[in-house]
């Protein structure tokens, strides 16, 4: 689908979850859950505990605040990103200790916890920049090229994006060792 | 450029992630939003209907503001009996038989006493039944109820015709007056 085509299907879905349809929302709903999941997941560092609260949290946020969504500035997709952002640095300021529970892989012993906590701190305090390389990255998995076309940049400046970005993270990650 | 990729840091980056929310959280999540739409719903349908019960309780308020003043409730001359213990002035005392109307109205017009209303009477009188003058009849009861007492303006059997159209008009005008005052 072309994306000027997801943005009409975007703005009709707004409109009818704004006037109260149920199964609009439902549409939108099952398009965004695995997705915006995956995101939170990656940036809790696997801790699901946290992603599960930070994943409720959002889609809370984001049925009470459908409203202000604008189609026009971007897909919902990446508003509700935003949004879980958001959540999860004030699910950070809360927490003093993150409980991680089981994952997919191999339950993390004590250290891989306290790493899993370091790495979610770290990416939480990024800049918006930073993170985004870093997600597109690791967790869209896309190549520096497919990068630079997705931004209208050059390949070389997103290495040296990509370079800072890795820097800034583990700077601030090995500080909150 | 040769990155530092061994911190453990960075594997949680490329860890492999879950490809579908858990059906239990999935499912969860999804009734307490659709919840929400619908709470959301319903505030937006109250609003309008606080709105619309506004906008007619001002429709109702302003249309009550608007509505003409009530008269006050006018005592009917035509249906009264007024019982007094002495009588009205205008009926006494007795006319004389030979003095002609005009006469009797310049006595009225000079008489700034109790008699003043009677004598317009008289005259009135004259003219209507003697004179067959019933524009000078018509001035001269005017002149007596403007002269005379609420007492004077109300109806009596022995009152002439004209006299009590005179007097009911008389008492119309005055409670429109004080209607409009």
């Amino acid at each position: 689908m072309k994306s000027s085509d997801s943005a009409w299907r975007e703005r009709g879905l707004h409109r009818a979850v704004l006037a109260g349809d149920e199964a609009a929302w439902r549409a939108w709903y099952d398009e965004s859950c695995d997705g915006l999941y995956a995101y939170v997941v990656w940036r809790c560092a696997g801790l699901r505990d946290l992603a599960d609260e930070v994943v409720q949290e959002t889609w809370l946020t984001a049925v009470r605040r459908v409203a202000a969504f604008d189609p026009g500035r971007g897909p919902f997709a990446v508003w509700l990103r935003g949004i879980a952002g958001n959540v999860l640095r004030n699910q950070l300021r809360k927490r003093c200790r993150l409980e991680p529970l089981d994952r997919d892989v191999a339950a993390p012993e004590d250290d891989r916890r306290g790493d899993a906590e370091n790495v979610v701190r770290a990416l939480a305090e990024l800049s918006e920049r930073y993170e985004a390389v870093l997600r597109a990255k690791y967790f869209d998995q896309l190549s520096v090229h497919a990068i630079a076309a997705a931004w209208g940049e050059t390949p070389k400046a997103i290495e040296s994006l990509l370079t800072r970005a890795r820097q800034a993270f583990r700077e601030t990650y090995q500080r909150l060792e | 450029m040769q990155d530092n990729r061994d911190f453990t840091g960075e594997a949680f980056l490329a860890a492999p992630l879950p490809t579908s929310m858990p059906q239990p959280l999935r499912q969860a999540v999804l009734e307490q939003t659709l919840t929400a739409l619908r709470r959301r719903s319903w505030r937006k349908r109250g609003v309008w209907m606080a709105a619309l019960a506004a906008c007619y309780l001002a429709g109702m308020l302003t249309t009550w503001q608007l509505r003409p003043a009530r008269p006050p409730a006018p005592s009917d001359p035509n249906t009264q009996v007024v019982q007094h213990t002495e009588p009205p002035r205008s009926l006494a005392p007795e006319p004389e038989e030979n003095v002609p109307a005009l006469v009797l109205e310049n006595r009225a017009f000079d008489t700034f006493d109790g008699r003043r209303a009677a004598l317009y009477r008289q005259a009135g009188d004259r003219y209507l039944n003697v004179e067959r003058d019933l524009p000078s009849a018509l001035r001269c009861y005017r002149q007596m109820l403007a002269a005379g007492s609420e007492a004077d303006w109300v109806v009596r059997a022995e009152d002439s015709w004209l006299l009590m159209v005179v007097k009911d008009s008389f008492v119309k005008e005055k409670n429109h007056a004080r209607g409009d005052g």
